[in-house]
Order: C-alpha cells, then sequence, then structure tokens
C-alpha cells in the first residue's frame, strides 16, 4: 500500500530542502586541486574510501543512536550524541558546516514540526545529523531506509560537487553514482550493526583536505 | 617475537605531579609492571619538570595492556617524553592496549612529546590517548604512529590499528578521533592515507587565529607527506600523513617552538635526549 511517509523521506534527501548542503563539498574542493580527484574513477575512490570509513564507522552509528534515541524520547542521550558528532568533525570548516546546517535544520523544524519540544532542538542547532534524526523519526520513516537515504543524499551532493569542479559530465556522474550503488549499502549495513566499541570514522586525508580547503586561493565551495 | 598471553602484563603507572614551593615534583606516584619514570630533571627551570617514561622490555605484545594515568595539578608543569618509540610487536592474536590519560586541572601544563609509536608487521594493537582539561589547564602533545617497518620495506599487511584521541573539557568531548586501520582498508585509501605509513596529529590548547596564521607561513611544507593545521575554539590541531617519521617529528619540532611561547609562554628547550 502506497502510503505519504515515503514521500516524506524523499522531502528529507531532497538538495531541495533548505540546509544549504550543495554549498559544501567536504574538502573535495582541495582533493580536485591536488589532482587526488580528477576524473569518475578518481572520484569514485574518494567517495568509495569515505563511505568505508566515515560513513560505515561513524555517520551511519551516529545517525541510528540519534534515531533511537528520538524513540525513546531520551533527551540526554541525544544531546550526549550530538556533542559526540559535533567533536568528531576535525576541522573548522567541517564544525562551522555541522552547526551551519544544524541551525537551518531547527529553523525548519520549527514551521514544520512546531510541537517538538524546544529541549530537543537546543541540541541539534549545533548538528545537522541530529536534526535529520529527528524529523525522520518524527515522521515515523523506518531507520534503515532514513540511513540510505541520508548516504544516497550526502553521495548525489558530493557527485553534484565534483560535477562543478573537477569539472565532469552530468551523464559522467550519474554513472559515478550507480558505480558507488553496492558500497554505499554496504555501509548502511554493517553501520547499522556497529557497537560502541567499534566507532572509529576518522580519515588523515579527510582532515588534511579540509585543513588546506580553509586557504585554497579559489574556492567554490565553504567547506 | 610471539608470546602466550599468559606471559602478558597489565601494567600501570599513575603519576601526580604538582607545583610545591616553585618547583614542579612528583608528589605521587605508584606503579605495577614494567612501566616506569627517571628521576625528574631541571633543565630549564624549576617550574618545569622533564620526565622520561621508561618501558625496559622495549615494546607491547597482544594480550599486554598497559596504562598511563598522569594528573598535572595545582599549578604543575611537565613535559614528558620517551627516549625511544613505543612499539607494538606482532600478535598471534589478543589485541595489546595501552591507554595513556593525561589530566590537566586548571592552572596547570601538560607537554606530551613522546617518540613514534611503531606498529609491527601484523600487530593488533589499540593506543588511545584521552586528554582531561579543567579550565585553565594547558595541553601541548603529540602522537606520532608507523605503520609496518618502512625503512626494511615491510608493510603492515594483516595488521590492526585502533587508535584514538581525545580531548575533554570539563568533563564535555570537544576532540575525538579515531582511525581504524585493518587490511579491509586496503582497497578504500583515498581520503583514508594513500597508503602511507606515517600518520600524525599535534594538539595545543590556548591557541588562537594568529599562531595559526604562524604556522601556516612559517613551518615548511612537506617533501615526503603532507602537512595542514586548523583551529577548533582554541585547539590547534596540526596533522601529518607521510613517509616519514623523521619528517614528521622535524615540522613537529618546529612547530613546538612556535607554540610554546605563544600558549605556555616559555621558550622552547629541546630535551637533552633528542640530541643523542
Amino acid at each position: 500500500m502506497l502510503t505519504d511517509k515515503k514521500l516524506r523521506l524523499f522531502q528529507l534527501i531532497s538538495p531541495s530542502l533548505p540546509t544549504g548542503s550543495f554549498t559544501y563539498s567536504q574538502g573535495l574542493e582541495w582533493a580536485v586541486e591536488q589532482g587526488w580527484v580528477h576524473d569518475r574513477n578518481s572520484l569514485g575512490q574518494w567517495l568509495a574510501s569515505l563511505l568505508f570509513t566515515c560513513y560505515r564507522e561513524l555517520e551511519i552509528p551516529l545517525l541510528r543512536r540519534l534515531y533511537t534515541s528520538c524513540e525513546g524520547l531520551d533527551i540526554e542521550q541525544f544531546t550526549s550524541w550530538c556533542d559526540f558528532t559535533l567533536a568528531s568533525r576535525e576541522t573548522r570548516e567541517l564544525r562551522e558546516e555541522e552547526k551551519t546546517r544544524g541551525r537551518a535544520m531547527v529553523k525548519l523544524i520549527k514551521e514544520l514540526e512546531p510541537e517538538i519540544p524546544e529541549q530537543w532542538l537546543k541540541p541539534t542547532a549545533s548538528c545537522q545529523l541530529a536534526g535529520f534524526a529527528l524529523l525522520a523519526q518524527r515522521w515515523q520513516i523506518e531507520l534503515e531506509e532514513v540511513a540510505l537515504g541520508y548516504v544516497w543524499s550526502w553521495l548525489e551532493n558530493m557527485v553534484m560537487a565534483a560535477i562543478k569542479i573537477v569539472p565532469l559530465g552530468q551523464t559522467t556522474g550519474q554513472l559515478a553514482l550507480i558505480d558507488l550503488g553496492e558500497e554505499a549499502a554496504r555501509a548502511v549495513e554493517e553501520g547499522l550493526a556497529m557497537t560502541d566499541e567499534q566507532l572509529g570514522g576518522s580519515c588523515p586525508y579527510l582532515a588534511l583536505s579540509s585543513s588546506l580547503h580553509e586557504t585554497q586561493y579559489t574556492r567554490l565551495f565553504r567547506s | 617475537m610471539l608470546q602466550s598471553p599468559e606471559d602478558s602484563w597489565h601494567g600501570r603507572l599513575n603519576l601526580r605531579i604538582i607545583n610545591k614551593d616553585g618547583r614542579s615534583v612528583v608528589d605521587k606516584s605508584s606503579q605495577s609492571g614494567p612501566l616506569t619514570i627517571q628521576h625528574p630533571f631541571y633543565p630549564e627551570s624549576d617550574e618545569v619538570c622533564h620526565i622520561y617514561l621508561l618501558h625496559p622490555p622495549g615494546g607491547v605484545v597482544g594480550g599486554d595492556v598497559l596504562d598511563l594515568d598522569v594528573t598535572l595539578d595545582q599549578s604543575g608543569a611537565a613535559l614528558l617524553t620517551t627516549p625511544g618509540a613505543t612499539k607494538f610487536y606482532r600478535s598471534a592474536g589478543p589485541r595489546a592496549v595501552q591507554n595513556q590519560t593525561f589530566t590537566v586541572c586548571s592552572e596547570s601544563s601538560l607537554e606530551w612529546l613522546p617518540q613514534e609509536t611503531i606498529y609491527f608487521p601484523n600487530a593488533n594493537a589499540g593506543l588511545h590517548t584521552r586528554i582531561n582539561l579543567e579550565d585553565s589547564g594547558r595541553y601541548l602533545g603529540w602522537d606520532i604512529h608507523c605503520l609496518g617497518l618502512p625503512v626494511n620495506n615491510e608493510d603492515f599487511d594483516d595488521g590492526q590499528a585502533h587508535v584514538g584521541f581525545s580531548i575533554y573539557r570539563n568533563g564535555k568531548s570537544v576532540v575525538l578521533e579515531k582511525v581504524i586501520v585493518d587490511k579491509a582498508k586496503s582497497r578504500y585509501q583515498s581520503a583514508f592515507l594513500q597508503n602511507n605509513p606515517v600518520f600524525a596529529t599535534l594538539t595545543a590548547t590556548g591557541a588562537d587565529q594568529s599562531l595559526l596564521d604562524c604556522l601556516r607561513e612559517k613551518i615548511a611544507p612537506a617533501s615526503r607527506g603532507c602537512w595542514a593545521a586548523s583551529l577548533i575554539d582554541d585547539i590547534v590541531l596540526v596533522r601529518y600523513v607521510g613517509a616519514s617519521t623523521s619528517e614528521v617529528r622535524k615540522i613537529f619540532v618546529d612547530c613546538w617552538h612556535l607554540i610554546r611561547p605563544h600558549t605556555l609562554k616559555k621558550e622552547a628547550v629541546l630535551p637533552r635526549i633528542w640530541a643523542t
């Protein structure tokens, strides 16, 4: 049976969600400058390594923990995972991105779901991932679909950034998205099963790229 | 070098360093197992004690757990270093773990400037560094990690390393990092290590934008890797990934010369042991 729950998911992962996700490249702009990313294949390698480490070991496990904190109405746990998320952002730009998008999320949540109590919005204002989890849980979207959707929206955003920066053709971008399907599904499946002990996620070259992006001479993106 | 789990250590070293009548001294220490220290000495002033941390067995094997716990209190100031590399030897199975917990209370400071940690081929290692800061407590330190034995052209093979670093301020997490290296990642290197054996981070609290600008201007680019710095609140993070522990050591010592006067109001005085 068709329900409108799926539509809420599509809304949440759409680039038209007004949180400005399309203005960030998360170090990709520097990776292109260095030549580490220069075509479909090297873009795929950059993104696959982030899926396998950042997404599988950190983003997806954190999304799950934030989502289940919402389900359990556990504001303390929710706040503590918000702090954890922000503290895991390795550079100033990555932190600013998390916070700026978090504030945009809160603005949106206030309009879309005005009944969500203020105490949940306070930690969300510095953590976009928490805003995503909060709305997804509010809209009763299944966790697995939420996680897959989250990964998809990130991937699409990165590939769109690469199309502008490298540059790549639109069709090449679409092919890159198809290339990464298997890795994305794996990141979600394994990421959802991670125990606290298994959390990791640090990618040293991402941290270097993002740090160096801060002083990159010509930049289109904010991270 | 293989060793059965029955021979494994659970070693502990707890130190508390305070300023007593103008001199930083080890006020309390307790030890079980192989980790120990030499007598503190004072190559610059009574204010800062320099301490060499010794690990006579020379390395950590599968099953070993070593806990190093150092607290700086009552305006105590210490510079801790190690005379040789920390080594995680190859393991037949169980993980060897070293936990380094540094607590720096208000008005106190700690410098943690060890030699590199070497993860031998096929080691199974966990190294967890946690800095607890209270109010105005200051930290300046680095950890340098080397996977395998690149000088002998031996890579890390099937080794596993869990390398965690965290800073908590008044109990709240402000920096959380964990690099997990294992064989499965050999296919996913692009944003990870790009197959380099050496990665390292230097961290200092009490920093600001002018210090960050100064590091970016004065420290030369790496020729055998890449270094970069960022500033999160008052914490400067300098990271390196590359081929050479001696290159990153030089970069970090250069950074230390610039950071120390800025955050700790002291000129950098090289520990004598580094000259040998």
